[in-house]
């Protein structure tokens, strides 16, 4: 296959494209163009437009970034935060956080997050196969979901039970600067974590032996994974639920575009997720279905055709 | 036919007679929240036996000292057939199965309707007091809420010159036309930009659109306050920083279409531009 020459600056141009196109479809027809002249406009895309699409960048970004170092980490072709049900866990930890009245949410996506990300450390083990893994992430993500669920019709709220949606599947929709915020220091703390891992992620792809004796701590490297996994996508989650297969996704499409070294690998990761998840946000704004469609229902369309395509391959390497 | 025919008016006759006759129940049970508060208003007092559980829910009661006194129920078809009521006030949608279980008991069973705008109230509380055997009490009713009404109304401007309201609830639900929000609201001589959205009836307005339409009174319908995701868009800074006014309506005050409206009526019109 024949690579671009710098797959990053197409998939920054994308991105600068589609943020632009995010910030000009609305509900009210309103373009951003009468920035200047006109106080509505101004105010229905800094208020409005603005806040989601900046929200759909980290939440991208998060996915994907988090979808590529756990692959390497776990040596897992199919890991991913939706999959091994660590965003499931999170949205539990950010329900139980929000409906029973404590208003700091984002403390409960990331607790969450990371009690899935040991729970499947310990159930699966160090050397887990792919098939044991996946079976934890499912068992977790199941359990997760229906406790989420008895949460939502046990919170105080009339309204809570309607909304299991929105923690399933995820939405961006109407989310505003001080809720976007509140997640985003947690988020880029968690991408800055996560750099930290290049340099023992690569050498962990020659075996956990040649990576010891090439001087990586891999306590270390376990301990900053699993801390920068759960800051940004328990960030992610706390502000925009739970949406599945960006992290799946992306690092496959950026492995056959940049290679497999981590320092190239990561960052394009990032800037896939991002562009994903924006797509994602446009389309759901472009459909004319006529009501709130979630985020998590566009990623499913394209993803889940992708993770069955990559079982079929898994097998035939068998 | 013709005898078919007789014989069907006859039976029709005999029903209206019957009905006629059972006019005027003496226990009452109501299983409603806005049943109870109609049934408050209408009937004697040694007459209500039960009323439902959120009658005495400060949230949402106007009826609390009432609720105090009588044994609340949960609309169990059990709880209530035990309190031997010979009529039970359900609402439109909230009697489920135990409307079927309670006439299959033979109990009398009287459905509230939701009504969609202020014609339909004032049909709605006259049939409830009919059924109740006090026809008077209901025209009094219907007047008390008209003339409370009425003194709101504001010389009615041209279109353009009038205030834009909205009347939003969590999660961006509104009414547009037809609604009683909407007959409210040109009572008191405001424009109700759900209309403009072209909604009719119930609908669902996004931030973006109802910022888009520019309102000068966001009139907001809050469901408590405990945290939900809806009730969070109504906290969203994009909603006031148009310059609109922010009016929060306790639910008592718009949940039930009652002579509440009126006092509610009264605080948009204060708040009005």
């Amino acid at each position: 296959m024949k690579r671009p020459p710098w797959p990053e600056f197409l998939l920054l141009l994308a991105l600068a494209g589609l943020v632009a196109l995010s910030c000009s479809l609305g509900a009210s027809h309103i373009s951003p163009l009468r920035l200047f002249e006109s106080p509505l406009a101004r105010q229905i895309v800094i208020e409005i437009r603005l806040p989601r699409t900046v929200l759909a960048l980290l939440v991208g970004a998060s996915l994907g970034l988090s979808g590529a170092v756990l692959q390497a980490l776990l040596r897992n072709p199919l890991a991913d935060p939706g999959v091994l049900g660590i965003s499931a866990t999170s949205s539990l930890g950010a329900v139980l956080v929000f409906y029973f009245g404590f208003h700091f949410v984002v403390a409960g996506g990331i607790a969450g997050s990371l009690a899935a990300v040991l729970i499947l450390i310990l159930l699966a083990g160090r050397h887990a196969g792919t098939l044991t893994l996946l079976l934890a992430g499912v068992a977790l993500s199941s359990f997760a979901v229906a406790l989420t669920s008895l949460a939502l019709n046990l919170a105080p709220s009339p309204l809570a039970a309607y909304e299991i949606l929105f923690w399933l599947l995820g939405s961006v929709a109407d989310r505003s600067w001080p809720q976007v915020a509140m997640v985003a220091p947690f988020i880029l703390g968690g991408w800055a974590v996560l750099a930290t891992t290049v340099r023992g992620l690569d050498a962990l792809t020659l075996g956990e032996d040649v990576a010891h004796s090439l001087g990586v701590d891999l306590r270390r490297l376990r301990w900053a994974a699993v801390a920068g996994t759960a800051l940004c996508v328990g960030g992610s989650v706390s502000a925009a639920g739970a949406i599945g297969f960006v992290g799946l996704v992306v690092p496959h499409m950026m492995r056959a575009l940049v290679g497999h070294g981590s320092a190239r690998l990561l960052p394009a990761c990032a800037l896939a997720g991002a562009v994903l998840l924006l797509a994602a946000d446009i389309a759901v704004r472009l459909l004319p279905l006529g009501t709130d469609l979630k985020l998590g229902v566009t990623t499913a369309l394209v993803g889940a055709p992708f993770f069955l395509a990559q079982i079929l391959k898994m097998r035939e390497r068998q | 036919m013709k005898s078919r025919r007789a014989k069907f008016l006859a039976a029709a006759l005999l029903l209206l007679l019957a009905s006629a006759a059972a006019a005027e129940p003496r226990r009452i049970v109501s299983a409603n929240l806005c049943a109870d508060r109609l049934v408050a208003a209408l009937a004697d007092p040694d007459k209500v036996v039960s009323l439902s559980y959120h009658a005495a829910d400060p949230a949402l009661s106007t009826i609390l000292e009432r609720a105090a006194r009588l044994p609340l129920n949960h609309g169990d078809a059990e709880e209530i057939a035990a309190l031997h009521p010979d009529l039970v006030v359900f609402g439109q949608y909230t009697g489920g199965a135990a409307v079927n279980m309670l006439q299959g008991l033979g109990i009398p069973v009287h459905i509230l309707p939701v009504p969609r705008d202020l014609a339909e109230t004032r049909s709605a509380i006259r049939d409830l007091a009919a059924r109740l055997g006090v026809p008077e009490r209901g025209e009094n009713l219907v007047r008390e809420i008209d003339d409370g009404l009425a003194r709101f109304s504001r010389d009615h401007k041209p279109a353009n010159g009038r205030p834009r309201a909205i009347i939003y609830s969590a999660g961006g639900w509104t009414y547009g036309a037809h609604s009683i929000d909407d007959d409210i609201l040109r009572k008191v001589g405001a424009v109700n930009i759900s209309t403009l959205a072209g909604i009719d009836g119930i609908g669902n307005l996004s931030l973006e659109q109802m910022v888009a339409l520019q309102p000068q009174l966001i009139v907001v319908e809050t469901i408590g306050n405990q945290p939900s995701l809806e009730t969070q868009l109504l906290q969203h800074p994009a909603l006031l920083s148009g310059g609109a006014k922010r009016l929060d309506m306790p639910m008592r005050l718009w949940q039930c279409q009652d002579a509440a409206l009126v006092e509610a009526a009264r605080r948009i019109s204060e708040a009005l531009p």
